[in-house]
């Protein structure tokens, strides 16, 4: 028994979809939004990620134990910057900027 | 495609169960792939909080044109790689090792792009260590973001060296008729790797590229 293949149409579209994200990234990026710049570009970002992982990782048709895998790296990664910044955005400043 | 074809290890009560496996150990490694990154971007992103001006600096510096072609290059490659191991899952040999060999072409554009980019740095002495002559207020900050962008591109380029190799190895493999549509999980591990290697890019390139273009 081996698994269906992907069609051929769902990754021309995830490559478009790919390219169109790319495009819209640097266009954003030439306005002054404030911090909306930094949200914008990683949102974009986890996007295409998405895009990159369902498609063609094949998250989209993976069983749940390694959707749970694919999750923990970045569930990690979140604990990671999340507690490094809890430690960070409250400390008494020591550096001068 | 027959069930008997395929090689079971007793372990594994069929063949299905056994690629499951190979994905999911795969997956398990990407996990320590993905926090071998995160600590870089958590660093950059603790020390962009704190030098958001000489982030912003650093950013500019870098050629966006360039880190654009860069982005487009391998996210194609993503697409090209998908596609061998659809053939091969189709019961394709040639075109899927032909795939595999456009995928690691793509690759070496990609890292003779970036040493395009490096050599530039180097004229414009924007390396710190190596020739670093950026003066002002800003300066001392901006060498932490050229560290950091030197640090995650250098090993992001060592992981696109390591899957142009792999990718060469399965282009001959698949050419060879070592895999079967119920029998490729090397193949399915290989792109795996090559898309995650596409995924952390995919972050490097608003942060270090896109950042102060406004």
């Amino acid at each position: 028994m081996s698994e269906k293949p992907p069609s051929l149409r769902a990754h021309v579209l995830a490559l478009l979809a790919l390219a169109f994200l790319l495009a819209a990234t640097v266009f954003v990026a030439r306005f002054h939004l404030g911090a909306l710049n930094a949200f914008a570009g990683l949102a974009i970002a986890g996007l295409k990620a998405l895009v990159v992982l369902f498609f063609f990782m094949k998250l989209k048709t993976s069983g749940t134990p390694v959707r749970f895998a694919a999750c923990f790296g970045f569930a990690w990664l979140a604990i990671l910057i999340a507690l490094t910044l809890g430690d960070f955005l409250t400390r008494t400043p020591l550096v001068v900027h | 495609m027959t069930a008997e074809s395929t090689r079971v290890a007793e372990q594994f009560d069929d063949a299905a169960q056994q690629r499951e496996a190979a994905t999911l150990g795969m997956w398990a490694f990407l996990a320590t792939e993905i926090l071998f990154f995160g600590v870089l971007f958590a660093a950059y992103t603790v020390c962009r909080l704190l030098w958001p001006d000489a982030f912003a600096s650093g950013s500019r510096h870098t050629d966006l044109p360039l880190g654009t072609v860069e982005t487009a290059v391998l996210l194609t490659s993503s697409f090209t790689v998908a596609l061998a191991l659809r053939d091969v899952q189709l019961g394709g040999r040639r075109v899927a090792a032909w795939l595999f060999v456009a995928t690691a072409t793509l690759g070496v554009v990609f890292l003779a792009i970036h040493g395009v980019e490096y050599h530039a740095d180097y004229e414009a002495a924007v390396i710190p260590g190596l020739r670093y002559e950026e003066v002002g207020p800003l300066a001392p900050a901006k060498q932490l973001f050229f560290i950091l962008y030197y640090v995650t591109t250098l090993f992001h380029g060592l992981h696109v060296t390591i899957g142009v190799v792999l990718l060469l190895v399965m282009a001959w493999r698949v050419r060879a008729g070592a895999f079967s549509p119920d029998d490729h999980s090397a193949l399915e591990n290989t792109a795996l790797y090559w898309h995650l290697v596409d995924i952390v890019w995919i972050f490097v390139f608003p942060l270090y590229y896109l950042v102060g273009r406004a």
